[in-house]
């Protein structure tokens, strides 16, 4: 062996316990990347929040007027009156991919006088916080309450609130 | 602008437009409309009483077979929208120390049927009514005395 041939050997040789130093400094793991595509959520509403016609106490006092969430019963207490008309529970169709559960938000509400500004605050009450979509749809009611005394002013009151669904 | 930058911009705005419309499905609002109406609370006030004429007897002397006495009384209702009244047809007076009764027969003026609960709409909040009641008794058999008795009128909200 010439002395060329000896360098070629020890170049080889040392190139070969260099590889495995080469391996040692890489490393793989598999990721998973996942994703789930979901239906737009839509909402309609069905019906508004009324109160109906309500006659105010007679005398010094106050009565709570409440409008179920859940069925739209409407109920009193106090001195005031239910007078016969239409009213009903806020309700409302959501539509959306099966399965999924979405929250239920609302804003505050105030009625104001038709013509006035006297104001009557509304605490509302929703049949559930969240709810399902069972074959896509789900359905949901708002009710409230308010204070009516002796004092209120007469008249026609409206107001508007929001409702947002939002996906879990 | 370098081809570049006008790629990575255009992809950059397109990321954008997208997560807009990922917000716009994510969550949905609707606005809703409450109503109530507030009105007074009704009342009812006699105006007068409902007073029947005397009716002479005359011990030993016949008066026929009938008499017939007849009055008015009124009644004002407030309030505001339709009410509904109930007037009975008939109530009695008694005799003061007595247990001897007359029957009245109620008659209500402005065309308002007499019976039962009958809706009326009241104008400007208020609402007029004259209440009446005839007598007919045998006089021959009438017991002397004063007879009093209670006519109840009932007004509601429809």
């Amino acid at each position: 062996m010439n002395r060329l041939q000896k360098i070629a050997l020890c170049a080889a040789a040392m190139a070969a316990l260099a590889s495995p130093a080469f391996a040692q400094s890489s490393a793989t793991v598999s990721t998973t990347g996942t994703t789930k595509i979901v239906s737009p959520l839509s909402i309609a509403q069905n019906s508004a929040l009324a109160f109906g016609t309500i006659v105010k106490p007679g005398s010094a006092g106050t009565s709570i007027i409440t409008v179920s969430e859940v069925d739209g019963t409407r109920s009193k207490t106090g001195t005031a009156a239910l007078a016969t008309s239409t009213s009903s529970r806020a309700t409302y169709t959501v539509t959306g991919e099966s399965g999924q559960t979405f929250s239920i938000g609302t804003t505050a509400l105030t009625m104001t006088r038709s013509g006035g500004s006297e104001t009557l605050p509304v605490t509302l009450v929703k049949s559930g916080a969240t709810g399902t979509l069972i074959g896509g749809t789900a359905t949901f009611g708002v009710g409230g309450s308010f204070t009516v005394a002796d004092t209120t002013v007469s008249g026609d009151y409206t107001g508007t609130f929001d409702v947002t669904v939002t996906y879990n | 602008m370098p081809a570049r930058f006008q790629i990575f911009a255009a992809v950059a705005v397109a990321l954008l437009a997208a997560s807009g419309a990922s917000a716009q499905v994510r969550s949905v609002t609707t606005t809703t409309t409450a109503t109530t109406s507030i009105t007074e609370a009704a009342t009812i006030r006699r105006t007068g009483e409902l007073i029947f004429q005397d009716i002479l007897i005359t011990p030993g002397v016949s008066m026929g077979p009938v008499v017939d006495a007849s009055g008015t009384s009124n009644l004002t209702m407030t309030g505001a929208d339709a009410v509904s009244l109930a007037i009975p047809q008939f109530f009695d007076l008694v005799r003061e120390g007595g247990i001897e009764t007359l029957t009245v027969v109620t008659t209500a003026d402005g065309g308002y049927a007499v019976s039962g609960l009958r809706g009326m709409t009241m104008s400007a909040g208020t609402l007029s009514i004259d209440v009446g009641g005839s007598i007919k008794v045998n006089a021959d058999q009438l017991a002397p005395g004063e007879y009093r008795g209670l006519l109840v009128v009932v007004a509601q909200y429809n």
